[in-house]
């Protein structure tokens, strides 16, 4: 490849695609440095396929361009981009076995038989595979299947290799096992990833950076903690991860409940005024006695229990605040021992820096 | 299940085994009396029997009129099955895209099958002979043949494209194969038994073929159009030679192709030696 060392490998510039009238991906620009593990997530139907065809050359878009390092691609075919694709469904050549799978984008290359033969062994190696050799595809297991796809395609030392949901198909048990695989594996070829998923869990465990879709526009593009702790607009916050939501009234660096109660608002969200939202984790919540001191880093409310659920590691407390309003709180089960009964009042702290702050627009409900 | 529904089905596949039997006595008793026949050194067709003699097969290879008529059939349906079968195949990777129309265009397709063929044959004598288009082999008989089998070929070809999972192909494309090499290694090699299959069935449906033919062949001669001829004019035993001899043909073209499509049945890649063992 002559293309420049230090520059991006995959570049959206303002990718807009349109089917029957309806943008299904808005204007979406995105800049995908060497070597990054991207995840892009979204609910189903936002556009993450189609923007992960169009890099791959199945779809062309309406607007914007591609670069892949640093050259357009926009209008080329499949066949003459230097990404590779493992699909969700797999999609092995059931009539080769799996080394002739494997092996088939080198002979599209004319790469030397004793190369491929080498190439084939190694990535087979990499994905664990290599006594599977001679075997057909149809004979393996969902995994393996998916392991030979991601051989497939990681042979061919792809600028970018894309990942259509690739371990949707999967039980949860081997999902998990494959997404600690991956990593290894990314980590170990050096290959730009991009990888898309609808969930969220998924997302945070692989990605270096994560791009939020929603409804075909880039929602956040950010670093795991960054989507977690600094969800930029409401949507973000709900999807990834569970929040308890309050509506207040904001004036002068607090949020006013509408029972009285007031909630400090964090030193970017002071200057906020009127009708906002309020957010904040059920796992950064704790729960303490009704005469405890609120410090001064921290948010409390007052509230009932409804009811309590010990689940193992954690316990899930919901309560009642004082206006009605219901929230949840998730603490390891030590924390939450000294609790009253369901029905008893506590108070609910959370640091202030913990608590996000958004628009109340009516617009911005999920 | 009890005792009594046991004894039941026990009888009924009595009955059906039974049915079986005779099925496949009328279905083979008669080519067996046409054999044994075609070996009886008696004047005409059937009994009594005058002895054994390879008399009328040494006979039907020296006629030429038999010959030419075997090598028509023959020229004839290799052109049917080959044209037939890449019709059959064009109009089966059409029906994959989505067209205005398509549901009528395949049903059009298929329906000439519910036709009787002397229909269909009087129909095309008439408009070829309104159209100035002669009889003959290589021009109306051809187009008649036509016409019966590429429905054949298309239903032999367009479940296997059908099923195929275009993701597939795109994988391909994906690793670098230009159109056309993704037929040539990824569809081709597995839709090549339906192919194989509508070559098959094309070429026999096309071999035997007799009322379309009749209409449309004017002086000229194909198998079994010459039979016929022979049946009504002289029916010798050589007619049961020449019977027989035709059906040795047909099953050895249709055993030849089975054999092909178990040969393959074990090919990988058919672009490039395998990966070498490791
Ligand atoms: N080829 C197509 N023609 C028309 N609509 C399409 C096509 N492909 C996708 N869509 C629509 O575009 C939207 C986004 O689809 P997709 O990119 O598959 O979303 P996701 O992968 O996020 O679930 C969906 O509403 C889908 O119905
Ligand atoms: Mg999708």
């Amino acid at each position: 490849m002559t293309a420049s060392i230090d520059g991006p490998d995959l570049e959206f510039s303002g990718v807009t695609k349109i089917f029957s009238g309806r943008a299904v991906v808005r204007r979406v620009s995105l800049t995908v440095q060497p070597g990054e593990f991207i995840a892009v997530l979204g609910p189903s139907g936002s556009g993450k396929s189609t923007l992960l065809k169009i890099a791959a050359g199945f779809e062309f878009p309406d607007e914007g361009c591609i670069l892949l390092r640093g050259k357009d691609v926009t209008t080329e075919p499949p066949y003459r981009r230097n990404v590779n694709t493992v699909f969700q469904s797999y999609a092995l050549f059931p009539h080769m076995s799996v080394a002739d799978n494997v092996a088939y984008g080198l002979r599209r290359k004319k790469v030397p038989q004793t190369e491929i033969a080498h190439k084939v062994k190694e990535a087979l190696a990499l994905v664990g595979l290599h006594r599977f050799w001679d075997n057909s595809p149809t004979t393996l297991s969902g995994g393996e299947q998916q392991r030979v796809a991601l051989a497939r395609a990681l042979v061919n030392r792809p600028a970018v290799l894309l990942l259509d949901e690739p371990l949707s198909a999967l039980d949860l048990k081997i999902r998990r096992r494959m997404q600690i695989e991956l990593k290894r594996i990314h980590q170990e070829v050096g290959t730009t990833f991009l990888f898309v998923t609808h969930d969220q869990e998924e997302a945070l465990v692989m990605a270096d950076r994560i791009v939020v879709m929603r409804e075909g526009a880039l929602e956040q593009v950010g670093t795991a903690r960054e989507i977690y702790d600094a969800p930029v607009t409401p949507f973000v916050a709900d999807f990834v991860g569970e929040l308890n939501w309050l509506d207040a009234n904001a004036s002068s660096g607090a949020a006013i409940l509408s029972d009285g109660a007031q909630i400090k608002l964090p030193e970017a969200s002071q200057h906020r005024r009127g009708p906002v939202r309020i957010g904040f984790r059920p796992e950064k919540m704790r729960l303490a006695p009704i005469d405890a001191v609120i410090g001064p880093q921290d948010n409390g409310v007052r509230a009932t229990i409804t009811s309590v659920t010990f689940q193992g590691p954690i316990t899930t407390v919901d309560l009642r605040l004082t206006d009605g309003m219901i929230v949840r709180c998730q603490s390891s089960a030590t924390d939450t021992i000294e609790l009253p009964e369901k029905g008893g009042t506590v108070l609910c702290l959370w640091q202030i820096g913990s608590t996000l702050v958004f628009d109340a627009s009516p617009t911005e409900q999920t | 299940m009890n005792a009594t529904s046991a004894s039941l089905s026990r009888n009924a596949v009595g009955a059906f085994g039974l049915f079986a039997v005779a099925v496949y006595f009328f279905l083979y008793a008669p080519v067996v009396t046409m054999v044994i026949l075609s070996f009886n050194d008696s004047i005409g067709i059937g009994l009594p029997w005058g002895g054994f003699t390879t008399r009328w097969y040494r006979e039907s290879f020296a006629n030429t009129l038999a010959i030419g008529a075997f090598f028509n059939s023959v020229r004839l349906a290799v052109v049917v099955s080959i044209v037939s079968t890449t019709l059959g195949l064009g109009v089966a990777l059409a029906s994959r895209r989505i067209f205005k129309g398509k549901a009528l265009v395949l049903n059009a397709l298929i329906l000439p099958l519910l036709i009787p063929g002397i229909v269909l044959a009087v129909g095309q004598i008439t408009l070829f002979n309104v159209m100035g288009f002669l009889p003959g082999l290589w021009g109306a008989t051809l187009l008649g043949h036509l016409v019966y089998t590429v429905p054949f070929a298309f239903l032999n070809i367009f479940p296997r494209v059908h099923r195929f999972d275009p993701n597939i192909e795109a994988a391909a494309a994906d690793l670098g194969a230009t159109p056309w090499v993704v037929f040539r290694t990824i569809l081709l090699p597995q839709i090549m038994p339906g192919l194989i299959a509508s070559l098959l069935f094309c070429f026999t449906l096309s071999f035997d073929e007799f009322t379309r033919t009749l209409f449309l062949i004017g002086s000229e001669n194909t198998l079994p159009v010459y039979f016929w001829s022979i049946i009504l004019t002289d029916p010798s035993p050589a007619a049961s030679a020449i019977a027989t001899l035709s059906v040795l043909f047909s099953l050895s073209v249709i055993g030849g192709g089975l054999l092909l499509l178990n040969l393959r049945r074990r090919k990988g890649d058919s672009d490039a030696t395998p990966v070498g063992a490791h």
